[in-house]
């Protein structure tokens, strides 16, 4: 594999760091190019004591609105040699979970390509290093 | 920052939007205080800057801001 590719997914294991600078939760991503941004369980930044920085109205499956609320957030995930702020959109879910969406915000970096038979999201700085590397 | 906080802060930035977008185009805003503290290109840039001078907090919001989608079907009202 070429500098700059990485194969991972559908989840993919993820931190993000708390407000005291130290502590981390670890949570399980998924991409989701279905979502617009990264979407999370709003309890997680409020347990880590996370910034809120915006709200937002956010328009779910069934094409109804709800507000959400964002937070700015430490991220790591080890696979894609990530490490950078990014906005949570902290939503009210039914159930706690530590499950979050990985959206097109998230992606807008990356040319990535999905190889259904393997189940996995190649993913690449350039398209030409992605072609380079994986086909 | 609380929700009534931020509501406050978004009132502001609403009110000088037309002449941040004419300034400064598409850009991340911080506002605090009911006042444009700085403009950024990156959010993690603003994000980072946030956390490094605004301990209580401040509103950071793109001028091209829109609503996002999410596949959710189970979320509380």
């Amino acid at each position: 594999m070429s500098f700059g590719s990485w194969v991972t997914g559908p989840q993919i294991d993820m931190t993000v760091r708390g407000a005291d600078g130290t502590s981390t939760q670890a949570l399980i991503g998924i991409i989701d190019t279905g979502a617009s941004v990264i979407c999370t369980d709003r309890r997680i930044p409020v347990r880590l004591g996370l910034t809120a920085i915006n709200l937002k109205t956010m328009i779910v499956a069934d094409g109804s609105e709800v507000e959400a609320t964002v937070f700015a957030g430490e991220l790591t995930i080890p696979a894609l040699d990530f490490q950078d702020w990014v906005e949570l959109h902290g939503m009210a879910m039914k159930s706690e979970t530590n499950r979050v969406l990985l959206g097109r915000s998230f992606m807008a970096p990356y040319h990535v390509t999905y190889a259904g038979p393997e189940e996995r999201f190649y993913f690449s700085r350039s398209p030409g290093r992605l072609a380079e590397a994986e086909y | 920052m609380n929700a009534a906080d931020l509501e406050r802060e978004i009132r502001a930035y609403e009110a000088m939007l037309p002449e941040l977008q004419k300034q400064h185009g598409a850009v991340w805003a911080v506002v605090a205080q009911e006042k444009l503290v700085r403009t950024f290109t990156a959010f993690a840039d603003a994000a980072r800057f946030v956390n490094a001078h605004h301990a209580d907090g401040a509103l950071i919001r793109h001028t091209n801001q829109h609503k996002e989608t999410a596949p959710f079907v189970e979320i509380c009202a």
